[in-house]
């Protein structure tokens, strides 16, 4: 017999599947599923969002049919099961409302799609329907990776010293391991609910700075709950929200918004979290313009990153604020060259140099702190202890991430190609490297 | 009861056709079709393969229960119709009908970016019998919060 769990793909959603049911009186019903999975090796969850119908009959009679089709191949499945509960809470319950309120959030319809319940069926038994077409030897999509290429980018992660490094090297393991558009998001504001993104690769536009609301889509999602989320053809979402998102491309320096990194014909998307210990860090994302590019191997996978990524972050975060302080050096020399305008708004603290955005919250607090300092005592180097320690900068969670925020505002300032930089002075230390002197104005508007 | 031309003409078009029967024991089975057409105006007939579908073929000449769905892939808009059938052997115009209907959601399925190869499998047509079914319910059933309702129900 065919076993539950070959049917893998079967549960991406690219292809719908179908209940029938009989009512007591013998009339069969048909409906659409908008989401079937696997609870364990004999048991399957489905949301029946809309159908009154399935729920009456599977009540009155619990034996029904179930037909599933395999988006890489086109192969039909058909699955006779009896109804045996329908939960309200729980894990599988979480995992069938999680993965609904990402797609649904996706299509820009959060809200809209609650699920209630889902349905729980043993399944009775498996077979496949024939077909004179095989395609079963010519899979449609990528392949996954092996755990030999996975172990290495593993090691490689674990070996970092620095946040940067860590950073970068996750990044590489994805492109090493077929992820070819990924990014990293980090939290970036706990007390806004908010993510930034930190890196990315294999996008015209990086998006580092850009930032994304707890719950909002597939990203969001994954950072309110917690768990893993994948959706593997977007155009069926899309075409239920096809307007959303066409108001994306903007003026960063009007708006104070930057982009996220994005595929705009992405059909492919994944998110997983980055947790230590429990608590969450980030999401790393990754995205393909294929349909069905992420299997379950894929999934995993990029949780086994993710796990590595997370741990080896929280490292350099503790170890970063024992470091012990260096002796600070004041500026050398005289400061000169021409003047250079920085503008810091204090209602939301951006920060803006000779007119460009930089960044606004948590990271252009500090930028503004360090830029403070530097025009009042001529200071260049700040140790991580001293900024965790600065009343000024009104951060109590701060201790929790404040390598990858410095992290996040040196990178945004080499993007800018701005002539104000930040560079990495060894273990919980950076240096300010002004070219030229800073006009420092605070906006209290 | 009658099918409104709307109707008529969107099961005719190449939608997703699902055939729902059950057996004696009252389990149900699921088929799929390849053709669809109004017969007459309280009557829609399906092209289906007796030999992908088994169950449902054998249900259907044993208790001519059925509930039949009519999908469009592009925007979900769909249709659920119940009744009784009566089976019948598929003439030319059946065949005929059956290759145009493939043909189109070749074509339809393309244009939505999914690939020949993954659709070919659905669509079969060997040892093809032809389900007449004299419409007795009929209902919206595109997702959204108006699935599932009836649009008219003959008493029974």
């Amino acid at each position: 017999m065919i076993r539950l769990r070959e049917l893998d793909d079967c549960f991406e959603g690219v292809i719908p599947s179908i209940i029938a049911t009989a009512a007591a009186d013998g009339t069969p019903n048909i409906s659409y599923l908008s989401h079937v999975a696997m609870v364990d090796d004999d048991h399957i969850a489905i949301s029946n969002q809309f159908f009154a119908k399935t729920a009456a009959n599977i009540r009155a009679n619990p034996h029904v049919s179930l037909q599933l089709v395999n988006g890489r191949t086109g192969k039909q499945y058909r699955l006779d099961a009896t109804w045996v509960a329908s939960e309200d809470h729980g894990p599988f319950f979480a995992h069938v409302e999680n993965q609904l309120h990402a797609s649904s959030a996706q299509a820009g319809m959060a809200g809209v799609m609650r699920l209630r319940a889902i349905d729980i069926f043993r399944v009775d038994s498996i077979a496949a329907v024939p077909s004179p077409f095989s395609t079963e030897d010519t899979p449609v999509g990528a392949t996954a990776p092996d755990l030999e290429a996975t172990g290495r980018v593993a090691r490689t992660i674990a070996e970092q010293g620095d946040t940067e490094g860590v950073i970068s090297a996750l990044l590489a393991g994805c492109g090493e391991l077929g992820f070819d558009h990924a990014a990293v998001l980090l939290l970036g504001d706990p007390a806004r609910g908010l993510l930034a993104t930190v890196a990315s690769r294999g996008y015209d536009q990086s998006g580092v700075g850009s930032e994304i609301g707890f719950g909002d889509g597939l990203i969001g999602t994954v950072a309110l709950t917690g768990r893993s989320v994948k959706v593997s053809d977007m155009s069926r979402i899309r075409r239920l929200g096809a307007a959303i998102g066409a108001a994306a491309a903007s003026d960063e320096n009007r708006t104070r918004t930057i982009a996220l990194p994005a595929l705009p014909d992405a059909m492919s998307q994944m998110a997983v979290p980055l947790r230590v210990q429990g608590a969450l860090q980030g999401v790393l994302f990754t995205e393909s313009r294929e349909r069905l590019a992420f299997g379950k191997t894929h999934e995993l996978v990029l949780e086994i990153l993710a796990a590595q990524g997370a741990l080896a972050l929280a490292l350099c975060e503790a170890l970063a604020s024992q470091a012990r302080p260096a002796r600070l050096r004041p500026v050398n020399g005289p400061v000169g060259g021409r003047v250079i305008q920085v503008v810091h708004h204090s209602f939301d603290d951006s920060v803006f140099v000779d007119n460009i955005y930089v960044i606004k919250g948590v990271a252009g607090r500090l930028l503004a702190y360090m830029l403070d300092l530097y025009v009042s005592e001529g200071r260049s180097e700040f140790t991580n202890r001293e900024i965790r320690a600065a009343a000024s900068l009104r951060l109590p969670e701060i201790k929790d991430n404040l390598e990858t925020r410095l992290l996040l505002l040196r990178r945004r300032m080499d993007e800018r190609n701005l002539p104000i930089r930040l560079f990495h002075a060894g273990r919980g230390q950076v240096r300010l490297l002004v070219n030229g002197t800073p006009d420092l104005q605070c906006n209290i508007k | 009861m009658q099918l409104t031309d709307e109707i008529r003409h969107f099961i005719a078009s190449p939608v997703m056709i699902i055939v729902g029967s059950r057996d004696a024991a009252n389990c149900p089975s699921i088929g799929r079709a390849v053709g669809a057409r109004a017969a007459r105006e309280d009557c829609a007939e399906v092209v289906l393969s007796a030999w992908q579908w088994p169950e449902t073929a054998a249900n259907l000449i044993a208790n001519g229960q059925a509930a039949i769905t009519f999908a469009r892939p592009s925007d979900y808009v769909s249709y659920q119709i119940k009744g009784n059938v009566t089976l019948r052997a598929a003439g030319p115009e059946d065949l005929e009908l059956s290759a145009l209907y493939r043909a189109a959601v070749l074509e339809m399925f393309s244009e939505l970016g999914l690939a020949a190869e993954l659709v070919r499998p659905w669509l079969v047509d060997r040892d093809p019998v032809v389900a007449s079914l004299k419409v007795r319910e009929l209902y919206i059933q595109t997702p959204g919060p108006k699935a599932g309702t009836a649009i008219r129900a003959e008493t029974r």
